[in-house]
């Protein structure tokens, strides 16, 4: 009999935590958020999981769950959708498993994913920032620090976010340095750490003295580090995240996302009932991207330059979608016009600029 | 003062029962102290998963879907080691099923659902069962130990499912993502009850049923029993050792390859990367627990499923990070596994004079 007592407190003990979590959650919308990597990754999923904690002292409560494989993540999203009013899922490979769970969802829940291209009005909308532009910035960095003229990149998956990333990286290593090469290894996963390391390997061989990943991992980092020599100096460049702790001495700095005010326009407009699917894509203006600190050992013109650039561009003498609006040459040689290329170009973009040595991959 | 296991003399078919009752406690009482241990009140934990498994609709939809490829997976593995063979190819196996599922979905989409359903049926099993070919013909023709065979290969089938995922299946409108376009609606597996539960559970069901028959009615069945038990004595009444490996695991990658169809037409429609989530690895676990019982499979599979779905009820419920519940899973697996050995042996204490 004292058994089936306890039981039951603790069958009420449940259902009042239940009941009451979600009337704390009821005067503002909550949130269910899906990472595909761990949340203290150190790149891609720790600035989602930061940029979502952050509205925590705006009222916005948050419940996520992490590592979620891309082939298992519709169960989740459903999951997730049952309890919160806004479900965010922050890969690309989620995007048929968020179109299929927001397709089947009959309740009022919004599904935001972040990257990707398909939406469903009023129901699914899709997400990205501009993160070439920070890149853009990064490459002039570059530009300025290489020696051997010779630029690496790590790369992850060869989708358009990352081949534009790549491309404005060189675009803006050319502005500063004619002269540069740039090669691209592709490890084809976003975060595999020992694959990663031999692709950082191999680009260094290569002659790349300033190493580049896309991937979450910062092993060019680490590595720029441990075998930089003052004969042979190397330069990292962090990616998505601050990733100076990793290899302090040899970090330039890194293209990086800040998702907090993102998020809250997300939230707030959803609270004024005002949210509608609009393909979000914000850049440096809204402060979406940046440039995470700045390495000990930078020298300070390259600083100087590349934070006059940034300025520049902040207060509206570049346009958003620049450097691609300002016209380039293509791998093959075909000569883009200014104007010709804007933010559908930008979304799938599959070619090289020229200035990149590797083959394109098949398409 | 000595401990040392000591052998049982006869192990009834009712020992494993209270071995495995007491492991089952044992696990929650450590689970119990993990969870406490990162802020969690325990009994709420296991009631709120509990609650969300057994007392909802998805609950039972999502562990009815993952349930479907473990059974196969385990009846994979559970098939061979009734020859003590070891396929710990099935992952492998799996794969190639899906290979074979997706070749003929691309290439005959436009046929309609009641000759291309069971066209990639064929598809599957042939794709599964040539890949299990591979580590018994080695095994049976030159002695290649299989468990190395069939492990390694499970890297050549996953590589060779990349090669086509990033080449020419690659879906043009996926802007260079690596997924195949999608199946047309003929060779997608119909769902019960306007829910995700499709049919390859009743495939799986039907394998098993099969097996069970197989194994327990058969004169190959007796044989394959033979020789698990005692390989010279079934060498000596005349079975031929080596084709009976090679039809075994022939079967074993058949089933493993239907796991592979079940997947990629039931859940996904398509073929993309990491689709198995390890199943043909965990159906050695299945197997194991079901002491290669083809009706034990049902409920160990409902163990694993059960343990899959529970991840990511803890991490919404709770905030608790994934490496917790891999922790928690990980004790389940281990205390489970682990007190197999009690079965057989019991734990005795000497006295050194």
């Amino acid at each position: 009999m004292h058994k089936i007592h306890r039981f039951f407190l603790a069958a009420f003990a449940a259902t009042f935590f239940l009941f009451g979590s979600q009337a704390s959650m009821a005067s503002k919308p909550s949130i269910g958020f899906v990472l595909v990597g761990p949340h203290n990754d150190g790149g891609w999923s720790m600035r989602h999981y930061q940029g979502f904690k952050s509205l925590e002292k705006h009222g916005y409560e948050s419940e996520y769950a992490e590592m979620v494989p891309e082939a298992d993540s519709e169960r989740v999203f459903r999951k997730l959708a049952r309890k919160h009013d806004v479900v965010f899922g922050t890969s690309f490979g989620y995007m048929d498993p968020m179109v299929a769970a927001a397709s089947k969802d009959k309740s009022n829940t919004i599904f935001m994913h972040g990257t990707g291209y398909k939406v469903i009005d009023g129901k699914l909308d899709n997400y990205n920032c501009r993160l070439y532009q920070a890149r853009y910035l990064t490459g002039v960095a570059a530009g300025m620090l290489t020696k051997t003229n010779k630029i690496g990149f790590v790369g992850s998956h060869p989708i358009p976010e990352i081949v534009s990333n790549i491309n404005a990286a060189t675009l803006g290593a050319q502005s500063v340095n004619p002269n540069i090469e740039v090669n691209v290894i592709w490890i084809n996963s976003w975060f595999d750490p020992p694959k990663d390391m031999d692709a950082a390997k191999t680009v260094k061989e290569w002659g790349a003295d300033v190493l580049f990943t896309t991937t979450d991992s910062p092993n060019v980092v680490t590595l720029a580090q441990k075998e930089s020599t003052p004969a042979k100096p190397l330069w990292s460049m962090g990616n998505d995240a601050p990733m100076n702790s990793f290899g302090p001495d040899r970090y330039a700095t890194g293209a990086m996302f800040n998702w907090n005010l993102f998020y809250k326009s997300v939230m707030d407009s959803v609270a004024a009932g005002t949210w509608k699917v609009n393909r979000s894509f914000w850049g440096l203006k809204e402060n979406c991207v940046g440039l995470s600190p700045w390495g000990p050992n930078v020298p300070g013109e390259v600083v100087n330059k590349v934070e006059t650039v940034k300025m520049n561009w902040i207060n509206d003498e570049m346009d958003d979608d620049f450097p691609f609006s300002a016209g380039f040459t293509k791998q093959d040689g075909t000569v883009v016009k200014a104007g010709e290329v804007g933010r559908q170009g930008i979304e799938t973009m599959q070619y090289w600029v020229k200035g990149v040595i590797s083959d394109f991959p098949v398409k | 003062m000595r401990l040392y296991l000591e052998k049982r003399d006869h192990i009834k078919a009712f020992s494993r029962f209270p071995v495995l009752t007491i492991a089952l406690l044992l696990a929650i009482f450590m689970s119990f102290l993990v969870l406490w241990s990162v802020g969690v009140n325990p009994f709420e934990a296991y009631l709120i998963v509990g609650e969300e498994i057994f007392l909802t609709d998805y609950g039972w939809q999502d562990l009815l879907v993952k349930i479907t490829p473990l059974l196969l997976t385990g009846a994979a593995v559970a098939l061979a080691a009734q020859m003590k063979l070891w396929n710990i190819g099935a992952e492998g196996q799996f794969h190639m099923g899906t290979f074979a599922v997706t070749w003929g979905a691309l290439n005959f989409g436009h046929l309609n659902t009641f000759s291309l359903i069971p066209f990639l049926l064929i598809l599957s099993i042939i794709g599964g069962g040539l890949w299990g070919c591979i580590p018994g013909v080695l095994k049976s023709r030159f002695g290649v130990n299989e468990i190395i065979t069939s492990l390694l290969l499970n890297y050549v089938a996953a590589a060779w499912v990349d090669y086509h995922l990033f080449g020419d299946w690659r879906d043009p409108a996926s802007n260079n993502f690596p997924i195949t376009p999608g199946f047309s609606e003929s060779a997608r597996l119909p769902n019960y009850f306007d829910s995700d539960v499709h049919a390859g559970l009743l495939l799986a069901l039907f394998v098993i049923l099969v097996l069970t028959f197989l194994l327990k009615k058969t004169r190959i069945g007796m044989k394959i029993q033979l020789a698990g038990d005692n390989l010279d004595a079934a060498r000596y009444s005349g079975i031929s050792i080596g084709m009976l490996t090679l039809i075994i695991f022939a079967v074993s990658g058949a089933i493993a390859g239907m796991a592979g169809f079940s997947e990629v037409s039931g859940v996904h429609y398509r073929l993309q990367q990491n689709i198995s989530l390890g199943y043909g690895y965990t159906g050695i676990i299945v197997a194991w627990l079901a002491r290669n019982h083809p009706l034990g499979i049902l409920l160990s599979s409902f163990l694993m499923a059960v343990i899959f779905v529970s991840a990511e009820i803890l991490q919404i419920e709770y905030g608790l990070p994934i490496s917790v519940v891999f922790l928690y899973q990980g004790i389940i697996l281990f205390t489970v596994l682990g007190s197999e050995i009690f079965v057989e042996y019991r734990l005795r204490l000497q006295k050194i004079v």
